[in-house]
């Protein structure tokens, strides 16, 4: 926890732009789709990079990329039984941890919050994945649209049919 | 006045290509890898229509079984399908259902479970401008939050082979 949060001063230390450039090089894009997508010139991207690199103490491209991800978000899933995913807490750096979901400090939940070789699990972007996360509930999605479509298609047809009837010849 | 069938058979094709060639264009600029293969692959159901003469068979196309057709579908449905459950979006969910809907109203053509012209051609033609508007919609949705948010994973971590899930976790 002590090298994380020093690692995100470090971090912290930055600039905005090289905050932005980081977080896209966090995320795999090459300078080249940086350079695109920030609507700026490739060499002043690797410049970006190379500046981070000489205030991180000549840290590589990976190593920036993978401290960026784990000090952005920590999230502890604790695995219950009953639950497919577990309940989590967040935390962010600067801020109080959050209780969730359970009656103990925070400590208590981090020492038992791993899954047994003490491995914490970081999101690596701050937003949660767009549910539902299981492959099986979203085919239940799918099939359920499809459903949904053919009864819509169903009762279009036979509004066409019932007008057609009644239509004066 | 032109009729709902002239509309869906005569009118559609031509703008539903125009529809396609701008969603890729929009799609290589501002989507990421999911936007870039759904929009591919809408021109590619676009250009196999004009491959198998569907301008020109009109009506005919929908008074039999055809194979062509039939197999196209199936391969939207499977390319739709694999982006539907591994890529972190939800419109390709909205997608995968129409192209299933069009999947099964061949396939029940084909048992002659129904005989209707007019059925058969809106449960295979109306998917495809479902389709469509799903993407569209989906890319809006996707170049909003990415501007409101940032840049976000296009694939669901749960999807990834453990080799790339693992690589997050702290040593």
């Amino acid at each position: 926890m002590a090298d994380i949060l020093k690692q995100t001063a470090l971090l912290d230390a930055l600039t905005d732009k090289q905050r932005e450039v980081i977080a896209l090089v966090s995320e795999g894009m090459t300078s080249k789709e940086i350079a695109r997508k920030l609507g700026i010139s490739e060499s002043a991207v690797n410049q970006r990079i190379e500046v981070t690199r000489q205030r991180l103490g000549g840290m590589s491209r990976a190593q920036i990329a993978r401290i960026y991800r784990q000090t952005s978000t920590l999230v502890i899933t604790i695995p219950t039984s009953n639950s497919l995913t577990g309940k989590s807490i967040q935390l962010q750096h600067g801020a109080e941890p959050e209780q969730h979901s359970s009656p103990e400090g925070a400590e208590a939940l981090l020492a038992s919050a791993s899954n047994g070789t003490g491995v914490l699990q970081p999101s690596t972007f701050s937003p949660q994945p767009l549910a539902p996360d299981s492959t099986v509930k979203r085919l239940a999605v799918i099939v359920a649209v499809a459903f949904g479509l053919l009864a819509s298609a169903v009762l279009v047809l036979a509004a066409a049919q019932a007008l057609n009837a009644i239509a004066p010849k | 006045m032109i009729s709902f069938e002239t509309a869906l058979l005569d009118r559609s094709p031509t703008i539903l290509g125009a529809t396609a060639v701008v969603a890729l264009l929009m799609a290589w600029r501002f989507g990421r890898a999911p936007e870039r293969f759904l929009a591919s692959l809408l021109l590619a159901i676009v250009a196999s229509d004009l491959l198998l003469g569907m301008p020109d068979s009109g009506r005919a196309a929908y008074d039999r079984f055809r194979i062509g057709i039939t197999v196209r579908d199936a391969l939207v449905l499977v390319g739709v399908g694999a982006v539907a459950l591994r890529a972190n979006r939800l419109y390709p969910l909205v997608m995968a259902g129409a192209a299933l809907v069009a999947a099964l109203a061949h396939l029940m053509r084909w048992l002659e479970l129904f005989q209707g012209h007019f059925s058969y051609l809106v449960l295979t033609t109306a998917p495809g401008i479902v389709i469509v508007a799903a993407f569209l919609t989906g890319l809006a949705l996707h170049i909003r939050r990415e501007r409101l948010s940032g840049p976000y994973p296009a694939w669901r971590e749960t999807a990834l082979p453990p080799a790339i899930a693992d690589s997050h976790k702290l040593a």
